[in-house]
C-alpha cells in the first residue's frame, strides 16, 4: 500500500470535495481518498504499482469530465480544467430548458378559465398553473439562482434557508391575503413597487447567474461585497430567507396579482387568507422541486453541469424579466408576445 | 472543438424553432367599422377580451372623440388581468370576471401601446383621423 499526494485543480465549490472523493473511490486500485480544498491537494492510498505520474493521469481521466485535473506537480495543472467542456454541454441544456418554458407559455395550455367564483380549491389549482406560467421566470428564476448559489457555497447540505424561504412564503401569503380581505377594495399592491422589486430580482438573478456560470475568473468578476454579505445572510441567517419569501408576494406576477384582487374583494380575513394560502400552496410543488433538486444536484457528480446549466437558465430568464420591466415602464415597446 | 460546434448548432436550432413557432400567429388588424370599436352616445368604445392575452391585439379607432377601453374578463387569472398602458400611466387590475372600463380621454392621432403587467401580452390601438 502506497500513499501519494497530488495537486488538484477546479475545486471551486465546497461540494467538490465529496464529488472528487466519490469518483476516485469508485476506482478499484484506490483504497482511500482525502481531498483538502484549502491546500488544493488530494491524498490517495493505493495498491497500484504505477508511478505517480501515470497514476495522476489515470485519475485525471476519471475526473476531467467534471472539471477536475490531478497532477504530481502543481505547475502542470491548467488554470481552469474542463470548464469549457462543461460549459458547452451546459449551454444547450440550459437553452433547451428555456425554450421548453417559452413553448409552454406560447402553447396556450396555461390559458385556462376558472369561472368567477373562487374557492380555496380553485385557487390551489390556479397556483399550480401559475407555477408553470411566466411567473416562473420571476419567482422560479429567483429561487433557482438562490438555491443553486446556496448549494454551491455550502457543501449542498444546508437545506435550512430553503425551508425557511418556503415557510416565509406560505405564511406571508396567508397573513397578507387575510389583511387584503379586511382592508377591502381600495388597497392594492402598488404597480411601481412591484415593478421595482421585479427589476431588483432580475438584477440579483443576473449576478447570480453569471456567478453560477463561473466563466469569469474570481478576480475578474466577484459579487459586490455588500451584496455578497447579503447572500451569506440568506445562506446562514434565519431572517433573510424569510424576508425573501415574503418578498415574493409583491413580485410582478399576473396570477398573484389576480389572486390578490380576489382576496381584496372577498371581504373577510379568513376568506382572503384561505385564497392566498391555497394559491401559495399550489405553487409550492414546482418551487420546492426547483430549490430542493438544486441541493440534490449539487451533491451529485453532475454538480458542475447543473450549476452551469442553471446559470444559463437564470441569465436568460433575468434578461427576459429585465426587458419586460422596461416594457411596462414604457421605456421600450413590447417585444415578447405570448 | 467538436463539442463547441455541436453545442452552437443545437442552440441555434432550438432558437430557430422557438422563433418559428413564436411568429406563427398572423395578426392583421380587422377593418374598422365591423370590429370591436363602436360609438355609442358620442362615446367611442373599444372592446377587448382579456384572457391569456388581449384580443384583438390591434384595433383601429378614431382620434379626437371621448374614448373608453372596455375589457371583458371571464375567469381571467393570468397576466392579462393586470392592464398596463405606460404612456398614460395606467396600471389597472381587472376583476377576474366581468367588464372593466378604462377612460382614455380624447386620444390624439397615433398608436397607443399597452401590455399586461409583466409585459409579455401586448395590445395596441391605432388612433386615426
Amino acid at each position: 500500500m502506497k500513499k501519494y499526494t497530488f495537486h488538484v485543480s477546479g475545486t471551486h465549490c465546497a461540494s467538490c470535495k465529496i464529488l472528487i472523493e466519490d469518483i476516485l473511490k469508485e476506482q478499484d486500485f484506490v483504497k482511500d481518498v482525502q481531498v483538502n480544498l484549502k491546500k488544493e491537494i488530494v491524498e490517495i492510498e493505493t495498491d497500484s504499482d504505477q508511478n505517480p505520474e501515470d497514476l495522476a493521469q489515470i485519475l485525471t481521466s476519471k475526473t476531467i469530465a467534471n472539471g477536475y485535473a490531478i497532477s504530481v506537480d502543481k505547475k502542470d495543472l491548467p488554470a481552469v480544467v474542463g470548464d469549457d467542456n462543461v460549459f458547452w454541454k451546459a449551454l444547450p441544456l440550459g437553452l433547451a430548458f428555456v425554450v421548453l418554458f417559452f413553448l409552454l407559455q406560447k402553447s396556450g395550455i396555461l390559458n385556462l378559465s376558472f369561472g368567477s367564483s373562487i374557492t380555496p380549491t380553485t385557487s390551489f389549482l390556479i397556483g399550480i398553473i401559475a407555477s408553470f406560467s411566466s411567473c416562473l421566470a420571476v419567482v422560479g428564476g429567483l429561487i433557482l439562482s438562490l438555491s443553486a448559489k446556496i448549494a454551491k457555497d455550502d457543501d449542498g447540505k444546508n437545506k435550512k434557508p430553503l425551508i425557511l424561504f418556503h415557510m416565509g412564503r406560505l405564511v406571508s401569503f396567508a397573513v397578507l391575503g387575510g389583511l387584503l380581505g379586511i382592508l377591502g377594495k381600495e388597497i392594492g399592491v402598488s404597480f411601481i413597487f412591484s415593478t421595482i422589486l421585479g427589476l431588483l430580482a432580475s438584477v440579483v438573478m443576473l449576478l447570480l447567474g453569471i456567478n453560477l456560470l463561473g466563466i469569469f475568473k474570481k478576480n475578474i468578476f466577484t459579487l459586490p461585497s455588500n451584496l455578497f454579505s447579503f447572500f451569506r445572510k440568506i445562506e446562514h441567517a434565519t431572517l433573510a430567507p424569510i424576508v425573501v419569501g415574503i418578498g415574493t408576494f409583491f413580485l410582478p406576477c399576473g396570477f398573484t396579482q389576480a389572486m390578490q384582487i380576489t382576496a381584496l374583494s372577498s371581504g373577510s380575513f379568513i376568506s382572503g387568507m384561505f385564497i392566498m394560502f391555497s394559491f401559495a400552496l399550489g405553487t409550492l410543488p414546482v418551487l420546492a422541486l426547483l430549490s430542493f433538486s438544486s441541493v440534490s444536484f449539487a451533491h451529485s457528480k453532475y454538480a458542475p453541469l447543473f450549476f452551469k446549466s442553471a446559470g444559463v437558465v437564470v441569465i436568460v430568464l433575468a434578461l427576459f424579466n429585465l426587458i419586460n420591466s422596461l416594457v411596462v415602464l414604457g421605456l421600450i415597446p413590447p417585444i415578447f408576445n405570448f | 472543438m467538436k463539442n463547441i460546434s455541436i453545442s452552437i448548432l443545437v442552440a441555434l436550432v432550438l432558437i430557430a424553432v422557438a422563433f418559428l413557432i413564436a411568429k406563427g400567429g398572423d395578426r392583421t388588424p380587422l377593418p374598422n367599422g365591423e370590429n370591436n370599436v363602436s360609438v355609442v352616445e358620442e362615446r367611442q368604445i373599444i372592446d377587448l377580451t382579456a384572457v391569456g392575452g388581449y384580443s384583438p391585439e390591434k384595433s383601429i379607432a378614431k382620434a379626437g372623440i371621448p374614448t373608453v377601453l372596455r375589457f371583458t374578463t371571464n375567469g381571467t387569472f393570468d397576466c392579462s388581468s393586470s392592464v398596463r398602458i405606460p404612456s398614460m400611466n395606467v396600471s389597472k387590475n381587472l376583476a377576474p370576471a366581468g367588464i372593466t372600463e378604462i377612460d382614455l380621454g380624447i386620444p390624439k392621432v397615433g398608436i397607443l401601446q399597452g401590455s399586461c403587467g409583466m409585459g409579455m401580452y401586448p395590445f395596441e390601438i391605432d388612433f386615426q383621423n
